[in-house]
Order: C-alpha cells, then sequence, then structure tokens
C-alpha cells in the first residue's frame, strides 16, 4: 500500500484544443490538496482526466498506488466525486437517486445519508428540480460522502453557496478528515476556503502545475511588497512576481530571498493565496 | 447479479443530458434537418409503397433514435454512469444492452399509444357510422403475417445490425472518426438495402415493389435471409468486441 493517496506522474491529456502537459503531482493520505487556477485553467479538464472521463495521452495515475486502468471496481469504490454542476437527474428526488446509487456500494451508509440530508436541511422527498442551486450542490457533496470514501474529489463544491452553507460543507470536510486516511482534492476559486483546511495547494495554469507546494510553506515563501512610489527602482521591479501600481505606489508579491524589507519606504506583510493567484497572473 | 443490472440500466436511461437551453447554431440546425431529411428520404425510397407499414420504417427509425440518445449520454459533460463502481467492460455491455431496451420501449410505447389512437378512431367511427365497420376478417389477417414473415425477419436483422454496428461506432472517443464511420455505416447500409430493392420482384398483390411483401416472394429470400442472419450474429459479436475496444482503450 502506498501513502499517497493519488499520485500524478507526467500525465498529457488533450480535449479540442486544450492541452495538459506534464502535469506532476500527489496527495499525501490524510490530506487536503487545494487545487487553484483561474478559469479555463485546467482544473475540471485535469480532474476529469484523473476519473478516466476524459483520455489520457501519456502518463501515470495511481490510487493508493492502484492504476484505475483495469481496476475500475475497487478504485472507484473507493473515490467519491462532486462536480460543479448536479449530475443527478432532476425530475428525481433524493430517496430514489440514493436508490439507484446504494446498490453500486458495498459501503453506502444509509444513515449517513440521513444524517447528511438533516445537517445541510434538504428534504428527501422534493424533486431536485425544487432545489436550489446551492440545496443541489450540497445534495451532490452528501451522495459523494455516504459510500465513506478515502479519497474525495471536489471540483468546486462551495461555488454558489452562501457562506453559512460554505461553512458548512467545510465542517463537514474537517470532520471527514477524523480518519486518518482519508484525503480531498479541493478545486476551487474561493482561496478563503482553502486557507481555512487545506495542507498543500497546487496552482495550474494554461494546462501546467505552477506549483504544488505545502499551504504554510508557500505562504511563507513569499511576501506582499507595499512600494512607495519615490523609491521604485528597475532593480526592485525586476525582483518582484507581478506588480500592481495603487494610488500609495505600487504593490507586489516577491520571494523572502528578497531583502526587500531593509528598504525604507517598503512595508511586506504575509500574502493571502488570492493574492499569489492574482500575482501569479499578472507576471505574464 | 440481476437487480445490479436492472439498476444499472436505469442509471444508464437516467445518464441522459437534459437537452440545453440555448437554441443550437445556425449551423447544427442545418445538420440535424438534413440528417432528418436522410432519414426520411431513406424511408420513403425503401419502404413506402401503397402497403407501407410501421413495420418496414420503424427498424430504421427507432435504432437511429435509440444510437443517437445513448450517443448524447456518452459523451455528454457529465456522464452518470460511468462515476459508480463497475467494470468498464460492464459498461460496454450494458450501452449495447441499452440500446435493445431503449428501441424495446420505445416500440412498446408507439404500438401501445398506436393501438390506443387506432382503437379510439375506430370506437368514434363505428359510434358516428350508422352502417358500422367492416373489419377484417381472422383468416386474412393470418395470410398478411405469413406473408410478411420473412420480411419481418430481414427487418429484425436489419434492426440488430444498425444497433449493434452503430453502438460501436458511439464508443469511438475521436468526434470527426465517429461523425466518418456513422456516414459510412448509412452509406454502406442504405446501399445495400437499395440494392436489394432493385432487384425484388413487384408484388402480384398491388403491382409495385413492396419491400416486405416482394422479398417474401423472392426466389432466394430463404438464401439471402440465412446470409443476413448469419452477417447479423457476426457483425453482432464483433461490434461488442470492437466497440469493447474503442471504450477500454487506455
Amino acid at each position: 500500500m502506498s501513502n499517497k493517496a493519488l499520485e500524478i506522474n507526467n500525465l498529457d491529456s488533450q480535449i479540442g484544443n486544450f492541452s495538459l502537459s506534464g502535469i506532476n503531482f500527489s496527495i499525501e493520505k490524510g490530506t487536503i490538496m487545494g487545487f487553484i487556477g483561474k478559469n479555463g485553467s485546467g482544473k475540471t479538464t485535469l480532474i476529469k482526466t484523473i476519473l478516466n472521463m476524459i483520455q489520457s495521452t501519456s502518463g501515470e495515475i495511481l490510487f493508493n498506488g492502484t492504476p484505475m486502468f483495469g481496476n475500475e471496481e475497487e478504485v472507484k469504490a473507493n473515490i467519491g466525486v462532486v462536480f460543479d454542476s448536479l449530475i443527478y437527474p432532476l425530475n428525481f428526488k433524493p430517496t430514489k437517486i440514493k436508490r439507484m446509487i446504494c446498490p453500486f456500494y458495498k459501503t453506502f451508509d444509509d444513515k449517513k445519508f440521513s444524517d447528511f440530508m438533516k445537517r445541510f436541511e434538504l428534504d428527501p422527498n422534493k424533486k431536485l428540480s425544487t432545489y436550489s442551486k446551492g440545496m443541489q450542490m450540497k445534495f451532490g457533496v452528501v451522495m459523494a460522502l455516504c459510500h465513506n470514501p478515502e479519497l474525495i474529489i471536489l471540483d468546486e463544491p462551495t461555488a454558489g453557496l452562501d457562506p453559512i452553507s460554505r461553512a458548512d460543507v467545510i465542517d463537514l470536510l474537517l470532520d471527514l478528515m477524523q480518519n486518518e486516511e482519508r484525503s480531498i482534492l479541493f478545486s476551487t476559486h474561493i482561496t478563503s476556503d482553502l486557507e481555512k483546511i487545506a495542507d498543500y495547494i497546487t496552482m495550474i495554469d494554461n494546462g501546467k502545475i505552477v506549483f504544488s507546494k505545502v499551504k504554510d510553506e508557500m505562504l511563507d515563501t513569499y511576501m506582499l511588497a507595499h512600494i512607495e512610489k519615490e523609491i521604485m527602482t528597475d532593480d526592485i521591479k525586476s525582483k518582484l512576481i507581478g506588480l500592481k501600481e495603487t494610488t500609495f505606489g505600487y504593490q507586489g508579491l516577491c520571494t523572502n530571498n528578497f531583502n526587500i524589507k531593509e528598504i525604507v519606504g517598503i512595508k511586506t506583510t504575509r500574502p493571502t493565496l488570492e493574492d499569489i493567484m492574482v500575482y501569479m497572473d499578472t507576471k505574464k | 447479479m440481476l437487480n445490479k443490472l436492472i439498476t444499472y440500466q436505469r442509471l444508464l436511461l437516467n445518464s441522459t443530458p437534459p437537452f440545453s437551453s440555448t437554441l443550437p447554431s445556425f449551423f447544427n440546425v442545418i445538420l440535424y434537418c438534413l440528417a432528418f431529411s436522410m432519414i426520411v428520404f431513406m424511408n420513403i425510397s425503401l419502404f413506402f409503397g401503397n402497403t407501407a407499414s410501421s413495420n418496414t420504417f420503424l427498424p430504421f427509425t427507432l435504432p437511429i433514435i435509440s444510437i443517437w440518445m445513448i450517443n448524447r449520454t456518452l459523451h455528454g459533460d457529465h456522464r452518470l454512469f460511468e462515476t459508480v463502481p463497475v467494470s468498464r467492460k460492464y459498461v460496454v455491455l450494458n450501452i449495447f444492452l441499452l440500446s435493445l431496451v431503449m428501441t424495446f420501449i420505445m416500440y412498446v410505447l408507439i404500438f401501445t399509444f398506436g393501438a390506443a389512437l387506432i382503437g379510439i378512431m375506430i370506437g368514434i367511427v363505428y359510434l358516428t357510422e350508422s352502417k358500422g365497420v367492416n373489419l377484417l376478417s381472422d383468416e386474412s389477417s393470418l395470410q398478411q403475417v405469413i406473408n410478411t414473415t420473412k420480411g419481418d425477419v430481414l427487418m429484425l436483422c436489419i434492426l440488430l445490425i444498425i444497433l449493434f454496428a452503430g453502438i460501436a461506432i458511439v464508443l469511438i472517443r475521436n468526434k470527426k472518426l465517429r461523425n466518418t464511420s456513422f456516414a459510412g455505416l448509412t452509406v454502406i447500409g442504405y446501399g445495400l438495402l437499395f440494392f436489394l430493392k432493385l432487384n425484388m420482384p413487384i408484388s402480384p398483390i398491388t403491382g409495385k415493389v413492396e419491400f416486405l411483401q416482394s422479398f417474401s416472394i423472392m426466389p432466394q429470400s430463404n438464401i439471402i435471409l440465412l446470409s443476413v442472419a448469419i452477417a447479423t450474429v457476426l457483425i453482432s459479436i464483433t461490434s461488442v468486441f470492437i466497440g469493447y475496444k474503442f471504450y477500454v482503450r487506455k
């Protein structure tokens, strides 16, 4: 048995004009991997490639050391997936969907289903079409978790949820992480969610992995520099990763290697994930 | 085992993506109209005569509808049936089975509604016409069945060939290759059936070439039927094998 819940090695994939190339990252058991990137950067494409819904052209994807190919029954039984939109038929009631899905999972927990439905205040006897988008998303989360998966893959699960529901989903995920064998790949635009729960962060841009690091280590690697207009030089500019002009001067991201703190007129703060994402993009 | 199979079939049936609320592009509208016109034209040119019945055009139309729906399911954005833990072999075999199930359901629905509609119409005519309605005698109905049995078996074989070959093509992942293969299957299938029709004798009842009746009185009909039946078995088995290779390919 591997200590990696998911391992991706040199993965390439092509869909239309978009391609994923040289994807390498892994998720250790018992950890949460935050997966960030702007719209169209390849997050959903990568998730679908991981799940073999899009064919890879080369590379290797291992789930707990086992490839999906030829082991679908075993591998999929241990994965729970939430897509960015509901995949269940809207004209069905949750109870009917549960009856349709549960025969395929030996570990499907009816009690858990009822508990989660209650926790999210979802009526199991109402058709999904009567649910709001947020409620549909919550139902997707419920269905992904009821068979006690070891790896949970979430593609924008908190999109469309109000802050209270989002907090509820995050709390639920944290509760699930009490099981040390369980791991989560959490793709989202809402980076503040990841700051609360992620252990690792992987950023993708234009089909390529920009970085895949321990979250705190990554936040410590960078600094957000606030620079007064008068002291800005070409040398400082060259050392910044992305730069923005503000009414008070400039703001940019830089690495800790750059001894910027000692320069008079420059203040530094700890960046957020959003800052890193935004400045990494402006760098281009 | 059977319960799982039925559940998976239900899952597949319910995995068909909903129709998009956005209007299709002008090119797609033209494409759909062209495809629909082609199906109508092929049906008319092959099967319609004085005695054209549902037995002639249904084997052509229903499998095409089934294949189209399965194509939408299989190449849709979210494939619910692929999220559950079953082997890819199981998925492929169920997709082939689904095509038969879908066609059967549509056939039953059409016949049920058709029979109900005809029943209502006969009832209305019976009630409104003072002379009543002359129904066909049992003998003539039996004669009709015997006359077209060979044709009906041929139609069943054609239905199975369209379904199995069509589903194997649906399983091709490359869209261009898939569409080209569909076009190829259509041209070959239509060509062979049209060639068969050209060599059919004129029906003594209507004085025209009627696909089912003319085939049944064709001198070589037994040999053709045997050949088509063998071809159906071979094509079906080969299609499942090829479809499996297309779908399972790493």
